[in-house]
């Protein structure tokens, strides 16, 4: 427990870009591991309680986000082999440093291969620990179907609405609004913003968003926050360990 | 974990050494941190306490508080509130007592928290670290039991950790004894208002883990606590997991056997949460007549029993009967008939009333129903005519002297089969092995 005193990181420019980067590798990891989506949000938000408690100088975002996918895919009853999940992040890695697609595939008798497998089991072990086993999570995802039948004044229009809320709420997952908002807030600003471009008004009298006990501050907070997040250019990956060189340098990594 | 051995490593019983630790700087500050988040209101009560080392300050600003209960949210899964964060406390944070049990599954012991002097429950969970990391059934029964919250299932308050990686708490309240063992001790069967009271928290955890998706997968009487108070409580969740809709194929190598529902044991791997009520259905029958219903010998025989008592199924009753892996292997004696009215609603021999009322005899009949789609969910039986008629249920109270001999490990003889054994780690994916 030497590092506990690491401290919090701010939220600095390069630490919001690190956080970013981590979630898109999660999801597009899932994606090519064929796990339910699910997984990528689960996975998503172990990740940003692990950096709630520890820094992004100290823990390779890349390594974090290996072992959280790692562990989110047991929790939501999908497990993969260690050797899957390596061999997906390794491809990822190549093919985002130099983008190159002649894939080198790992050698399973490798050093190397063993060192980021111990890395991954190693970083499991670090995320159970540190979030106290508290692995249990509720997404937004779930109240959208509800809300949106719910509210929505047009029943053709129900569909659309719920599915770019949808994409909302899985971009999100890019912040960590998961940690200071409750998920039926997340939902409503998402759904506030999709009604908002499908140029749909929403029921005021009561103001919707009362009906589901979500405070007006709220939605426009998390709106912000996406908005910023939506004016961002694509997130590219930076060693933020200054001091300490990593002792096992991930693939493809200096 | 930078390599500290815990106390807790190793097993001899003496706890000279543990003492010795109440003066370190950890315990010291673990110590100070939980008394203050004791005086905190009933709503932090339940969150665990802080990590010694963390810093609850300024997590507090950045984290959001747990949120108040709401009605629409008792709905999902996670009916906790969402947990402010800690880190995993040292298990020397807790005094060792004295080990209560030793199972197949791993060891609890009994524990005093140094910081508040309470007294609770430890268990150790196996983890057998395999290839694949941190095992799947570790992760299953862990996460489960801090996701539910319900007076009738065991609340499980924090997990720590030892200086090792592979030793892992879990930190429970403690209770007397379990059902198992206090009935043991019994001379008469339970009066029909104790069971009603003992079988209305069974059905009210059921009902409660069902909802949330959860099936328990071995319920038993040695798996139910008991305490004082007549409160019965359901532990050990070693075998509990997710299940989804539409169902995937689970391990038929789960519920102990006399407890196994008669899809299980002819082989079917697309069961639901009607195996927890076949379950529930054994335990009524057990409380009422103080013995197992089904106590087979080995798979064939528990079949065997089962048929004699309820009658050999067919098509008709259980549609899909015929197809079902174990029934076309095998040749089943013909019994035409149930005999669940026989052994539980005749006067007793003496001339006292018969056990069982002919609404207690048609809730036990639902829940030992062949066909899973038909037998009854546990919401439906807590709605059960059989809890409106007289009498209304009364808990069953210990007397102290029945709670001292009752006192769980203390000499109850484990004659049931044990629960089917974690698969081990071994060839290729032995984690996903039981799913």
């Amino acid at each position: 427990m030497a590092d506990h005193d690491e401290g919090k990181d701010d939220e600095s420019e390069a630490v919001v870009e690190q956080r970013i980067y981590g979630c898109d590798l999660i999801e597009e990891a899932s994606i090519h591991l064929e796990l339910p989506q699910v997984c990528a949000a689960t996975a998503q938000t172990l990740f940003h309680r692990f950096y709630a408690r520890r820094s992004f100088a100290r823990h390779d975002v890349r390594h974090v986000a290996m072992g959280v996918l790692f562990l989110a895919a047991k929790v939501e009853e999908s497990p993969r082999r260690v050797r899957d999940v390596l061999n997906v992040f390794n491809a990822l890695f190549q093919h985002r440093d130099d983008g190159s697609h002649a894939l080198e595939p790992l050698d399973l008798n490798s050093e190397r291969y063993l060192r980021m497998k111990q890395l991954v089991v190693g970083v499991e072990a670090e995320v159970l620990t540190e979030l106290g086993f508290l692995l249990y999570t509720e997404h937004p995802h779930k109240f959208i179907l509800n809300y949106v039948r719910l509210i929505c004044p047009d029943p053709s229009l129900e569909q659309q609405l719920a599915q770019r809320a949808w994409n909302v709420i899985n971009d999100s997952a890019r912040t960590d609004l998961c940690l200071r908002f409750a998920p039926e807030a997340i939902c409503c600003a998402a759904i506030s913003m999709a009604a908002r471009a499908l140029r749909l008004p929403l029921p005021t009298q009561p103001p919707w968003w009362e009906v589901f006990e979500v405070a007006k501050a709220d939605v426009d907070r998390v709106s912000g926050q996406m908005a910023d997040l939506y004016a961002r250019p694509k997130a590219q990956y930076r060693d933020l360990k200054t001091k300490r060189p990593s002792p096992a340098a991930g693939p493809g990594q200096g | 974990m930078a390599g500290k051995r815990s106390r807790w490593e190793d097993s001899d019983e003496s706890d000279a050494d543990a003492r010795q630790s109440v003066g370190t700087p950890i315990a010291r500050r673990a110590r100070d941190v939980a008394s203050n988040s004791n005086k905190q209101a009933d709503g932090a009560a339940r969150a665990p306490p802080e990590h010694a080392g963390a810093l609850p300050a300024e997590l507090g600003a950045h984290v959001r508080p747990p949120p108040p209960r709401k009605a629409h949210l008792a709905a999902s899964f996670t009916g906790k509130p969402l947990p402010v964060l800690a880190g995993c406390r040292s298990v020397d944070c807790y005094e060792r007592l004295r080990k209560i049990d030793e199972g197949t599954y791993g060891i609890v012991w009994k524990a005093r928290e140094r910081a508040t002097g309470e007294v609770v429950a430890l268990k150790q969970i196996k983890v057998l670290r395999g290839q694949e990391g941190f095992p799947i059934t570790s992760l299953r029964e862990i996460n489960i039991l801090l996701a539910l919250d319900h007076e009738n299932i065991i609340n499980v308050r924090e997990v720590v950790t030892g200086g090792g990686a592979d030793q892992i708490f879990m930190v429970m309240d403690c209770m007397e004894t379990d059902l198992k063992a206090f009935m043991a001790k019994l001379k008469d069967p339970p009066a029909p208002s104790e069971v009603k009271s003992l079988m209305q928290q069974l059905l009210s955890a059921t009902a409660y883990m069902h909802d949330r998706w959860v099936v328990h997968r071995d319920l038993k009487t040695s798996n139910l606590l008991f305490s004082m108070s007549g409160a019965l409580t359901v532990c050990d969740f070693g075998m509990a997991r997710h299940y989804s809709d539409p169902i995937k194929k689970m391990s038929t190598q789960v519920v102990t056997l006399w407890y196994r529902a008669p899809e299980i044991l002819l082989g079917s791997q697309l069961y639901t949460q009607a195996v927890d009520m076949w379950s529930v259905g054994c335990i009524f029958a057990e409380i009422i007549s103080l013995k197992p219903l089904l106590p087979g010998q080995g798979d064939i025989d528990q079949i065997e029993r089962t048929f004699k008592l309820l009658g050999t199924p067919n098509d008709t009753i259980w549609p899909g009967y015929s197809q079902l892996p174990n029934v076309q292997k095998g040749r089943w004696r013909t019994y035409p008939y149930n005999r669940l009215r026989d052994t539980f609603c005749k006067p007793s021999f003496a001339g006292g009333p018969a056990p069982l009322t002919d609404r207690g005899l048609e809730l036990l009949n639902a829940m030992l129903t062949y066909d899973p789609e038909r037998r009854i969910s546990a919401r439906d039986a807590l709605a059960h005519a059989y809890f409106r008629e007289e009498p209304p249920p009364k808990p069953m109270k210990l007397g102290p002297m029945l709670a001292a001999a009752a006192e769980r490990g203390a000499g109850a003889h484990r004659a049931e089969p044990d629960s089917p054994p974690i698969a081990r780690a071994n060839g290729a994916s032995p984690e996903t092995r039981r799913s």
